[in-house]
């Protein structure tokens, strides 16, 4: 394992993820030796359901949301660690939450008997005689879908007394209460695990198969196990590494006859590459419009979506591996945002006869374009409203690109912009970052990779020029091997391939994918170190970084935890 | 009496025979509220993004009492006895720490102390966590334990970036931010849909109470049953979230379900506003105000805050005479002077902002003043606080905050005057005041390090 090409986050790439700067980048530490390393999975906490996957939830319990709007809309928004809001640790219950979770379950609940049990009651057709029989097909079969398990015998006496409660108005009042009640329970609410029984002196045991289950459908879905997955947990077929492969592979099948379960990862992908490049924000951008006359609002949304599904592409279909993200000539543009960007729009003719506008995948020729970093979302975002921004700019690819977070500035320094001068370069205006002794041992590590984009303005445009003057789009990443470069798309191919970026990927995805923090310790270091060999050997395809996710001893297995002990 | 008893077969009627069983006490006569004092509220009141202080301030003051209004608080005239208004009160407590000027502001406003460390990234490229303290309006609440059916309410109107520390004006623990509800139509559903009010039909709200106390009992013993096999991480967690519906269960049903008598409690029409819309703002605005103003004429709560937008808050002010195109934030940043040394055309646009937070706050004392109570008005007896993130927007200045209070705080508070102050002043001090007028004797607030005790003058 030592003679690992790659090391850990905190190896070859010299980087680690939480650490600041205690190790600069240019000071490689070595990657850790996890040869003769027990596994540890590292903490795992009940998580909590996020408003997304909460969302996805109901949808598959086939549930109405009894409004208009989503069934979490009311629900407060998570905070987020690590740029991710799922972040377990994080999510704790507000008074609001509590309320809210009860007024969603009346609504859910209201509009699930109302509309009709069939679905509620799984088959079971309710008579003068038979009610009972209905209630428990409703507690043990919709149960088990709601909790992810078969009931145990505290959660079903708990069902039957309500239901006995709301069946004194009636038989549905009383699957409703019971129904609102299972929605607020801790079995519903919070992926809980236990893990099967340790055997004595076991410091980590695996996790049962209906954990597993749920663990690798909120993975790769964030959304609940289907009948499938369930009924392999029942069979217990969750267990060998083949099986699991075969469920993963069915999970993320491209085949059109799983076209709906696909859809359900390809939202989870993408509710990752949202949070982690903040798209959302997009909308929110705000551009001075003496400074940028081309620009307006309506770009906003173009951009949104040209990074959505250039992301998508990505990651799915075109290629499907890392080095793509950063340098595929493909972009996705309606005649707008061609026009916007000055790059060609193909001619196409619809059915009707009339010329095609809409969002085309399109092949780029354009030298300027290629890859995340020459897109409007990403150069619009970390840019000023009336001017780039070298330092925004080199701190997204230093903290989201290579995973190396900096610390912030002095506390004594004022931050104020230097203003706009028509006769300096951007360059020449952040001059003083680089001399001044308080500012330029961080903005070394910024602003040289920032200044390499100045061949694109605030707003993205591609440029030769900046106040009359040519602009010099030299860049370096201080401390990377190789770091200097001669604008994005050559710092773009370099980036593609280097140890940074794939270690941060995989780290990005860990955060993620295990609702916690990365913690710099052997147990998590190990974790990473190998899927991060297995998304190597599979040739950085993204596919091959989910099906490490799903593969690792941190997913499979938990620490054995003394109940009510300490932790 | 009689005229409001619930006869027995109105509630069988109402509420389904055996759902009403447990609430037959109900009919068993009203225990009228000890007819003690009005209660005393604090009422928090945020507008973000600094103000215009040239406009803000007051351009003759005489004396304490003898002042005329700036521009932008001309629209509080009408209330001039009724408010005190703070002249050179700084946020000190923000200058430090992590986190950005906006972040800083918003997290120590009601809080006296920095932030957390954490991975917010803001705008000068500073990460920060959430507050570090508890806020006053909180510290107040699990001090006095006032028992009413909400520990506090929080409306937002378009109140946005929640999960970072620009979104949030409450704390009940560091870190731990209370979210807000932006949704008219969800406030109703949380507060008034159960309550049971004198003079009005109750059935619906009696029925409803009887299925949440079933279910919310099945809940917790749902908790209670699994809390003991977890391990001792999630068993916290889990816990905590036992706590919080044990307390929505307390609140809702430790007593008999007594019928509000108060006078001016009416149960509201249910506003069917979700609170969405840049347009929707002012009407938004006016639906949480009436809301708030009726739970505390009912007496669900004792403090309330009401959040206009975030910190870094956009609204575009269309409604405005001449409508804005930039949102707020935005127009913020822009500089005093273009630069041939003219006055910038956005000073006048912030201006005209903040005059209309300025009647918004009006229109609130206003609704507050209608309510007659035992010693005046509601307002006589509660404490409303105006405050900002930001003392200016585009330096992103914390001294000289443009606080204004309102309100007799139950007689604590002498209004009608305007207070200036000199030199440094920190705004703990005005924390500590807040205190000290629900008879809280505190003697520091916050980070002590900034807190040199109350406020001279004040209470």
């Amino acid at each position: 394992m030592s003679s690992s090409p790659s090391g850990g986050v905190g190896g070859a790439g010299g980087t680690s993820g939480t650490g600041g700067l205690a190790g600069m980048p240019n000071t490689p530490a070595p990657g850790p030796d996890c040869t003769n390393v027990a596994p540890d999975p590292g903490p795992a906490f009940a998580r909590r359901l996020t408003r997304f996957e909460y969302n996805n939830t109901i949808r598959d319990l086939g549930l109405p949301t009894g409004s208009n709007e989503a069934a979490a809309a009311g629900f407060p928004t998570e905070e987020r660690r690590n740029g991710f809001d799922n972040n377990a640790d994080a999510l704790t219950v507000s008074p609001l939450l509590a309320e809210q979770y009860m007024l969603t379950a009346e609504r859910i609940a209201g509009a699930a008997v109302d509309t009709g049990m069939a679905n509620l009651l799984q088959g079971c057709t309710v008579t003068a005689t038979n009610e009972a029989t209905c209630a428990e097909s409703f507690f043990t079969k919709f149960g088990r879908r709601m909790y992810r398990r078969p009931l145990g015998d505290d959660d079903l006496l708990i069902l039957r007394n309500v239901y006995k409660v709301g069946r004194e108005t009636d038989f549905a009042t009383g699957i409703k209460l019971a129904l609102m009640t299972m929605l607020q329970s801790p079995r519903f609410l919070y992926r809980i695990e236990f893990g099967a029984t340790p055997k004595a002196g076991e410091k980590i045991v695996r996790l049962d198969p209906y954990e597993t289950a749920t663990r690798l459908a909120y993975l790769l879905w964030a959304s609940p196990p289907d009948a499938t997955l369930l009924d392999a947990a029942g069979a217990g077929k969750l267990s060998t590494a083949d099986e699991l492969k075969a469920q993963v592979d069915r999970m993320l099948d491209p085949a059109a006859a799983n076209a709906n379960k696909l859809k359900h990862a390809k939202e989870m992908v993408a509710n990752f590459h949202d949070q982690w490049f903040d798209l959302p924000r997009v909308l929110d951008i705000e551009k001075d419009a003496k400074i940028f006359p081309t620009f307006n609002k309506g770009v906003l949304g173009n951009w949104q979506r040209e990074t959505q599904r250039f992301l998508d592409w990505v990651f799915w279909d075109g290629g499907g591996d890392l080095p793509a993200l950063l340098t595929a000539k493909v972009t996705f543009a309606d005649e707008n945002l061609a026009k916007f960007y000055g790059i060609p729009y193909p001619a196409m003719v619809g059915p009707d006869g009339m010329p095609i506008t809409t969002v085309q995948k399109i092949d780029l020729v354009d030298k300027a374009r290629g890859g995340l970093l020459t897109q409007g979302a990403i150069l619009g975002l970390y840019a000023g409203p009336n001017q780039t921004s070298p330092v925004l700019r080199g701190k997204f690819v230093r903290e989201e690109l290579l995973c190396q977070p900096l610390p912030p500035p002095p506390n004594d320094v004022m931050i104020v912009l230097p203003p706009l001068d028509p006769n300096l370069t951007t360059r020449e205006r952040f001059s003083k970052h680089a001399t001044l002794d308080a500012c330029k041992g961080c903005h070394t590590l910024m602003d040289p990779i920032g200044l390499g984009f100045e061949k694109y303005d605030g707003v993205g445009l591609y440029r030769e020029t900046e106040n009359t003057r040519p602009v010099d789009a030299s860049g370096d990443v201080v401390g990377m091997t190789g770091g200097k470069f001669n604008g994005v798309i050559e710092l773009s191919q370099k980036l593609a391939t280097s140890t940074e970026l794939r270690a941060c990927v995989a780290m990005k995805w860990f955060q993620y994918a295990y609702g916690r923090d990365y913690l710099p310790e052997l147990g998590d270091t190990c974790t990473l170190d190998k899927i991060k060999r297995q998304f190597t050997a599979g040739d950085y395809k993204f596919r091959s970084l989910l099906l490490a996710l799903a593969n690792s001893d941190a997913f499979l297995y938990r620490r054995v935890t003394p109940t009510g002990g300490t932790p | 009496m009689t005229t409001r008893r619930l006869g027995r077969r109105a509630i069988l009627r109402g509420a389904g025979v055996s759902l009403a069983l447990p609430w037959l006490e109900a009919m068993s006569g009203r225990t009228r509220r000890a007819h003690a004092a009005a209660p005393r509220r604090l009422v928090v009141f945020f507008t973000p993004n600094g103000t215009i202080r040239e406009n803000w301030i007051s351009p003759l003051v005489t004396s304490p009492t003898q002042f005329t209004l700036g521009r932008i608080l001309a629209p509080l005239e009408a209330h001039k006895q009724n408010i005190v208004v703070l002249e050179g009160v700084d946020n000190v407590s923000s200058t430090k720490g992590p986190g950005d000027d906006h972040m800083r502001g918003m997290g120590s406003m009601l809080t006296g102390t920095e932030l957390l460390p954490g991975s917010t990234q803001g705008g000068a490229g500073v990460p920060a966590g959430l507050a570090g303290g508890l806020s006053v309006d909180q510290h107040m609440v699990q001090t006095l334990k006032p028992g009413t059916r909400f520990p506090s309410l929080e409306l937002g109107v378009q109140a946005g970036s929640q999960g970072t520390v620009w979104g949030y004006s409450n704390y009940r623990a560091p870190g731990q931010a209370l979210p807000l509800d932006n949704s008219p139509r969800s406030i109703f559903d949380r507060i008034f849909s159960d309550t049971l009010i004198a003079g009005s039909d109750n059935s619906a709200a009696l029925r409803l109470r009887a299925q949440r106390k079933s279910v919310l009992d099945a809940v917790r013993e749902s908790y209670r049953v699994l809390n003991p096999k977890l391990g001792a991480a999630d068993k916290k967690r889990l816990d905590q979230h036992l706590t919080t519906v044990d307390e929505l269960q307390q609140r809702m049903f430790a007593q008999a379900p007594t019928e509000i008598t108060a006078k001016s409690c009416l149960r509201p029409s249910r506003s069917m506003l979700d609170g969405k819309g840049n347009d929707n703002f002012p009407i938004v605005g006016k639906a949480q105000m009436d809301l708030l103003v009726m739970a505390l004429a009912c007496d669900l709560t004792r403090a309330a805050t009401i959040q206009w937008s975030n910190s870094v808050g956009q609204p575009k002010f269309s409604w405005l005479p001449t409508p804005l195109t930039r949102g707020h934030h935005d127009y913020s940043h822009d500089p005093d002077k273009n630069p041939d040394g003219t006055p910038h055309p956005t000073v006048e646009v912030l201006t005209l902002i903040n005059i209309w937070y300025a009647e918004q706050f009006a229109y609130l004392l206003s609704e507050m003043k209608k309510i007659p109570e035992d010693g005046g008005t509601m307002l006589d007896n509660s404490l409303v606080l105006w405050c900002n993130e930001l003392s200016r927007g585009n330096a992103h200045s914390h001294p000289d905050m443009p606080f204004v209070l309102a309100g007799g705080a139950g007689g604590r508070l002498k209004t009608g005057r305007y207070l200036k102050f000199a030199g440094t002043v920190p705004h703990n001090n005005l924390l500590v005041s807040i205190l000290n007028a629900f008879d809280i004797p505190a003697t520091t607030f916050g980070n002590p390090a900034y807190c040199t005790g109350a406020l001279a003058g004040l209470i």
